[in-house]
């Protein structure tokens, strides 16, 4: 075990670096010079020389890269300039409210899906199934964004039962969690639906039948159990991409997380913000899947032999 | 597979070799067709296809034409100067209809050019990887698993702040998002290949690297790749809107269904919910019909395909 944690970690560091060249490279191929965006348009030559030596931009790229990057690890990715900080604290201020939504929409997905997944299949080919089979369609085929503002214009306009944006209190949670929620929820419940479809005849369950269990302890004592191993495994894959989805869901319902921090950047031009948000995001997402990979082999001891 | 003749040993192999694949073909249509999801999504396919190609002839007008004076109108009313909008008019008077027509036409190019794109260049990695492992093998690997560790969404929005919106950029970025998973499913399909019976017979009669992956291997794996193809559109769609709907995506010269959805959000919470439902149903409908299309597909041609 110790030697798959040290090997991942390793791979984990590498990718990482890998991550930081790949934004430092992109962000000196923006187009302008760095020094004169940072300055009022007023600013004189030399300011703008005073600058350019001050962001180290007189020095060679190799050299640029190695103070980039020991900036980078003591947690200094330059200055916002939108809200006038240091970009690290914008970003990191901003990520529990997204972690909080992430977290919010997973609780919805499970909660909804594995219930719905369970009826769907005991009562296959009902009108239940049906149902099921279309709200996971439904899931699956709406892009979060316009999930997003057809749930404000029934919940938020026409309802008026909901808040439409902004965050605060539990009501505020439900419509970005629900937007966000939508994709994964439709997977686990086709998920769950086929996985229970495959082992309610095996001899096993019968067997459990049999012996006079009730149904409710015959489905979720014996045959869910099946499913749980790709309920994780899909789950975590899922996780990170939540992450990713945030940032849509985020900008449709203003909700304070790091999402509308970088779209506040895309449309200020803070390439400053651009690059931390992105290389912290990053940056978390790997970690999410290392964690993921090592609770695998914790639970799984194939996973680290292989 | 066990008890085939070797095909490629000889030239008259090749025969061999394509008639266990017309047979299924011949059963595949209408099997394709007995399905109603399928032969659905297929006609709300061709729908879409269609209205896309001819949309200078169905549209009533341009999709950047304004007209100040007929701003707002609900759909299916007639404006104030006398023009009939079936889906309505947006905020500066340009026809919903005509724009959703016109969006078509770029979220389904771009998604199409991105398959393209994408999906040729990770069958050529899967392939080579696949088939000569080691070094490529593991640089395609490492490089795919250090992409991965970027979000698209975020990839998309580090390069289109650097390289600035347009259509061929998408097109590349959604390129990039998706050719892993071809690169992944052909070489897991070549690895197993390459050990293959066939391939063995075909390498003793002395064909050459090159002739084995285009003629045996690349052959044998056009199944998944076509199913995998049909599944990745619809994602695309997805992601294209997406992308475009954040302001990193489609210019505002050529709007796809996700940037007209931008341009009416700011009116969902005065009522105008004509603006972004019609643009996002057509998103959700052709998604719906590509999935339905797609996994018609794989029954047909493979159901034990498990992508």
């Amino acid at each position: 075990m110790t030697g798959y944690v040290v090997r991942r970690l390793i791979q984990a560091v590498g990718v990482v670096v890998g991550v930081s060249v790949f934004i430092f490279c992109l962000v000196r191929l923006l187009p302008g010079d760095p020094a004169r965006m940072m300055l009022p348009e007023s600013a004189s030559a030399e300011q703008v020389q005073a600058m350019r030596r001050s962001l180290g931009l007189d020095q060679p790229i190799p050299v640029q890269y190695v103070i980039f990057a020991s900036q980078a690890v003591r947690g200094d990715l330059g200055r916002s300039l939108f809200y006038g900080a240091p970009a690290t604290e914008v970003v990191l201020g901003h990520l529990p409210a997204t972690l909080q939504l992430a977290g919010f929409s997973l609780s919805f997905a499970l909660l909804v899906a594995v219930p719905v997944g369970v009826l769907s299949a005991v009562r296959r080919d009902s009108i239940w199934d049906f149902l099921a089979i279309g709200l996971a369609l439904a899931g699956q085929s709406m892009p979060a964004f316009w999930l997003g503002l057809t749930l404000i214009l029934v919940f938020a306009v026409l309802l008026g039962v909901l808040p439409a944006a902004g965050s605060g209190s539990l009501a505020h949670l439900i419509l970005p969690g629900i937007t966000l929620g939508a994709y994964l929820m439709a997977l686990v419940t086709r998920l769950v639906r086929s996985g229970l479809l495959d082992v309610l005849n095996e001899d096993y369950v019968r067997t459990a039948r049999a012996k006079g269990l009730g149904a409710w302890a015959v489905t979720y004592g014996h045959a869910l159990r099946n499913v749980l191993i790709p309920l994780i495994t899909v789950v975590g894959l899922q996780l990170g991409s939540l992450l990713g989805g945030a940032v849509i869901t985020e900008t449709v319902f203003a909700w304070p997380g790091v999402g509308t921090v970088l779209f506040t950047a895309i449309n200020a031009r803070d390439y400053p913000l651009i690059q931390a948000s992105v290389l912290l995001l990053s940056i978390f997402f790997v970690l999410i899947n290392l964690a993921v990979d090592l609770l695998y082999a914790y639970v799984d001891p194939r996973i680290r032999h292989a | 597979m066990t008890s085939q003749p070797l095909p490629g040993a000889t030239t008259s192999g090749r025969a061999e070799e394509t008639t266990p694949s017309r047979a299924r073909a011949g059963t595949a249509v209408p099997r394709f067709f007995r399905s109603r999801r399928a032969a659905g999504g297929l006609f709300v396919l061709l729908l879409i296809a269609l209205s896309a190609v001819a949309a200078p002839l169905l549209a009533p007008t341009g999709p950047l034409e304004m007209n100040p004076r007929i701003r707002l109108v609900p759909p299916l009313q007639t404006s104030a100067v006398g023009s009939f909008h079936l889906f309505g008019t947006d905020h500066v008077g340009r026809d919903l209809f005509s724009r959703v027509l016109y969006g078509g036409r770029i979220s389904v190019s771009v998604a199409l050019t991105a398959i393209l794109l994408g999906g040729s260049f990770g069958v050529v990695v899967g392939l080579l990887a696949g088939y000569y492992g080691r070094g490529l093998d593991a640089v395609a690997m490492r490089l795919a698993d250090l992409q991965l560790a970027i979000p698209t969404i975020l990839l998309a929005i580090a390069i289109v702040a650097v390289v600035g919106r347009d259509l061929v950029v998408l097109s590349v970025i959604l390129a990039i998002s998706t050719w892993i998973i071809f690169a992944r499913t052909v070489r897991g399909t070549t690895l197993a290949l390459r050990e293959s019976a066939f391939v063995e017979a075909a390498r003793a009669a002395g064909a050459g690297d090159g002739r084995i992956i285009v003629r045996h291997i690349l052959r044998n794996t056009w199944t998944p790749i076509i199913v995998l193809a049909s599944q990745q559109v619809a994602l695309m769609i997805i992601l294209e809107s997406s992308l475009s709907f954040i302001g990193a995506g489609a210019p505002a010269t050529s709007p796809s269904w996700g940037s007209i959805v931008a341009d009416g959000r700011d009116y969902v919470l005065s009522g105008n919910w004509w603006l972004t439902t019609f643009p996002g149903l057509a998103i959700a409908v052709s998604v719906l019909a590509i999935n339905f299309f797609g996994d018609g597909l794989r029954d047909v041609l493979d159901p034990r395909l498990r992508i």
